[in-house]
């Protein structure tokens, strides 16, 4: 008794602090194991800076698209306005001051705020909008009479000959304006369509921005230009209000000594112009029925592939899928599309394990040895061979696991129209998933490993038939599980999905 | 040291305090491991189970107990999983094993050799009595605790610590006549 007690104090002691350390290979079997928990933060802030740059872009394209409809819808208002109210003193003045496309450009700027400055550069196809912007700048200024001065100063100095002598007096004026540079050269811009074309800068929609670019180029002597000899380039300037009537110099500065005596100025160049105002505007492209709602739903079939054991097994029954969406068109047929999806769905992990019962049956035996196989007498000794007859038996053990999925859409979009009803509807991205798991009972397996969040890359292709504002699409979404949820100790597995999916669209 | 604020961080699934109590941790529990499998490669897929169970059940941790004991119980409780899943845990109730030849070197002098030579006698154990004579010495379970953490009967736990004890004194006579 006494012994029993000091073997089992020997082992008591010797085993009390005993430590090995394990070899690295477990540290780094255990990070790949549980690696992607470790980087759960980065895959969380990653997909959040996507949902979030996503949304970003949506915006940012949502509202210059809304201001481009304001702009032109501005600019189709500042041309009526022009048309119709012209007694407007100020602007008067202003026309007076350069007696030339200024005014009209000046009035009608004087009711389009801070948007047009701000979609200047985005549209910069857009003449109508350059052309109000500049002359905004002048008069939104707040110090019309500075600016009429200026401008003043400017005619004068063009009487004088002397256009380079304008320039800091320019530059004066447009730098008590808050848009700097912008606003000198879009003053200047501003300058070159002419009072009559009023009309012209809707036409102007088809020019590019080199044009723009050039006309902002004539910088400050394009009111000479417009009131001097050199003429317009545009003849049909020439013929309009004030500019075709006058010798330049005289008439600016009868306008300019008083800019209120002189109405009679622009409601001629409106008269001319009223009907050329009454042209419809071209609808621009981005404006309306950019937003795309959509549902899909279908069958969702997985296969998962395994390399790595032949005793472990998964299968997913097939389950069904729906997803509501919401998809921007940016440009082209192209868009980004995001929502939420969601998903129910139950897979049977089976583990069959072999039990081998070594030695079950012992057999020994001796062969012979001969010499020369073909002599029967010439042995030359016994080979003693022992033959291990294993006993197996397998065990089947499963686990039925059930996952409940919402994921969030990130795709890019690009719709192929072949015809004005029929297209194909592309979507290619990835899925953001969060996870509900409910592990069945373990039946003496270990529990899986569960990713909370996880990761599809997918691809959509739908056939599309448009009616209306409503689109129907068939087609197939499929893809791979990039970012695991489950984990299978010892499967290494591979999850790749196809669904069927019927899809309704509503087009706003 | 594992401190107050790595156990917190710990808790709330943070990695890198993880890493640190697997490197404050993880030699004493691969001892442990290796008193209950019968070869390295087993006492290290035990290792690398235990702590994948640690990680991911931090947030059950209860920061006024200690960790270690926690750490521990884990890491027994993967062993004995992996005992009972894979190998064939069978409770010997014949005595022929103690009529096999059991040679061992055991030498006294070296504190570190002798613990080896231990470690060498309970892996030359069969699964059941290893099992039973850790629990029972070394993790000082009663036959209670022993019975219903292994699914046996009380007594069954008795005979097989009995019986452990047994061979391993003839492991060791057999080395004393050697030697």
């Amino acid at each position: 008794m006494k012994e029993d007690n000091n073997i089992e104090d020997l082992f008591r002691s010797s085993f009390d602090h005993f430590e090995v350390a394990p070899p690295p290979a477990v540290k780094e079997a255990i990070d790949r194991k549980i690696g992607g928990s470790s980087k759960k933060g980065l895959w969380w802030i990653s997909g959040l800076l996507l949902v979030l740059g996503t949304a970003s872009f949506l915006f940012f394209f949502n509202y210059s698209s809304e201001n481009q409809g304001k702009e032109s819808s501005d600019n189709q208002l500042t041309s009526t306005e022009t048309s119709s109210t012209n007694s407007d003193s100020k602007t008067t003045a202003h026309s007076g001051n350069s007696s030339s496309t200024h005014e009209s450009s000046t009035s009608s700027t004087s009711q389009s705020g801070d948007k047009n400055a701000l979609l200047q550069g985005k549209n910069t196809g857009s003449q109508k909008g350059s052309h109000s912007d500049g002359n905004q700048n002048l008069s939104s200024s707040g110090n019309n009479d500075k600016g009429n001065k200026s401008l003043t100063s400017n005619s004068g100095s063009k009487k004088t000959g002397s256009a380079k002598a304008n320039n800091p007096k320019q530059k004066q004026a447009s730098g008590k304006k808050s848009t700097g540079k912008k606003s000198s050269g879009k003053k200047n811009n501003s300058g070159t369509p002419g009072f009559n074309d009023l009309s012209a800068p809707l036409d102007l929609i088809v020019f590019d921005s080199n044009q723009q670019g050039n006309n902002n180029n004539n910088g400050i002597n394009t009111p000479v230009d417009g009131n001097g000899k050199t003429g317009p380039k545009n003849p049909d300037e020439t013929n309009n209000g004030v500019t075709s009537d006058t010798d330049p110099p005289k008439k600016t500065d009868s306008v300019v000594a008083d800019p209120k005596e002189n109405p009679i100025t622009p409601q001629t160049a409106d008269s001319t112009k009223k009907e050329e105002k009454k042209q419809p505007l071209p609808k621009p492209k981005n404006a309306g029925e950019n937003w795309l709602a959509s549902v899909y739903a279908g069958p969702l079939f997985v296969n998962n592939t395994k390399g790595n054991d032949e005793y472990r097994t998964l299968q997913e029954k097939p389950s069904f899928q729906f997803s509501a969406e919401i998809n921007r068109s940016l440009f082209a047929g192209y868009g980004l599309t995001t929502g939420f999806g969601f998903n129910k769905r139950q897979e049977n992990y089976k583990h069959t394990t072999i039990q081998v019962q070594d030695s079950a049956i012992v057999i020994n035996d001796s062969i012979p040895i001969y010499g020369n196989p073909n002599v029967p007498d010439s042995i030359t000794g016994y080979l003693d061979t022992t033959y291990y007859l294993d006993d197996t038996t397998s065990t089947d053990y499963i686990q039925l696991n059930r996952i409940q999925t919402i994921g969030i859409p990130l795709y890019f979009t690009k719709h192929f129209s072949f015809t004005d009803k029929w297209g194909l509807l592309v979507n290619a991205g990835a899925v953001f998933q969060f996870h509900k798991v409910s592990v069945g009972e373990l039946n003496g397996m270990s529990a899986p490993a569960i990713n909370k969040f996880s990761m599809n890359v997918t691809g959509r292709f739908h056939l599309t038939y448009t009616w209306n504002q409503w689109t129907f699409s068939a087609g197939v979404s499929t893809g791979w599980e990039l970012k695991r949820a489950i984990i299978y100790q010892g499967l290494d597995r591979n999850r790749y999905f196809i669904t069927p999916q019927l899809g309704f669209h509503f087009r706003f | 040291m594992i401190t107050k604020e790595i156990e917190e961080r710990f808790k709330n699934g943070d990695r890198k305090a993880f890493d640190a109590i697997y490197a404050a941790y993880s030699a004493a529990m691969f001892g442990v491991c290796l008193r209950y499998t019968r070869c390295q490669d087993d006492a290290q897929d035990v290792l690398q189970e235990a702590f994948i169970r640690i990680y991911r059940k931090s947030g059950q941790y209860s920061l006024d107990k200690p960790l270690a004991a926690w750490i521990k119980t884990i890491t027994i409780n993967s062993a004995l999983t992996y005992i009972k899943q894979h190998y064939k845990f069978v409770l010997h109730e014949e005595d022929s094993f103690f009529d096999q030849q059991h040679e061992m070197d055991i030498e006294t002098e070296d504190e570190e050799l002798l613990r080896k030579q231990l470690l060498a006698v309970l892996t030359k154990l069969p699964d059941g009595y290893r099992t039973v004579f850790n629990l029972f010495v070394i993790e000082n379970l009663t036959h209670k605790e022993i019975a219903e953490h292994l699914d046996i009967s009380e007594s069954t736990s008795k005979s097989q610590f009995f019986k452990a004890k047994r061979m391993i004194h003839q492991l060791l006579d057999a080395e004393k006549v050697r030697a």
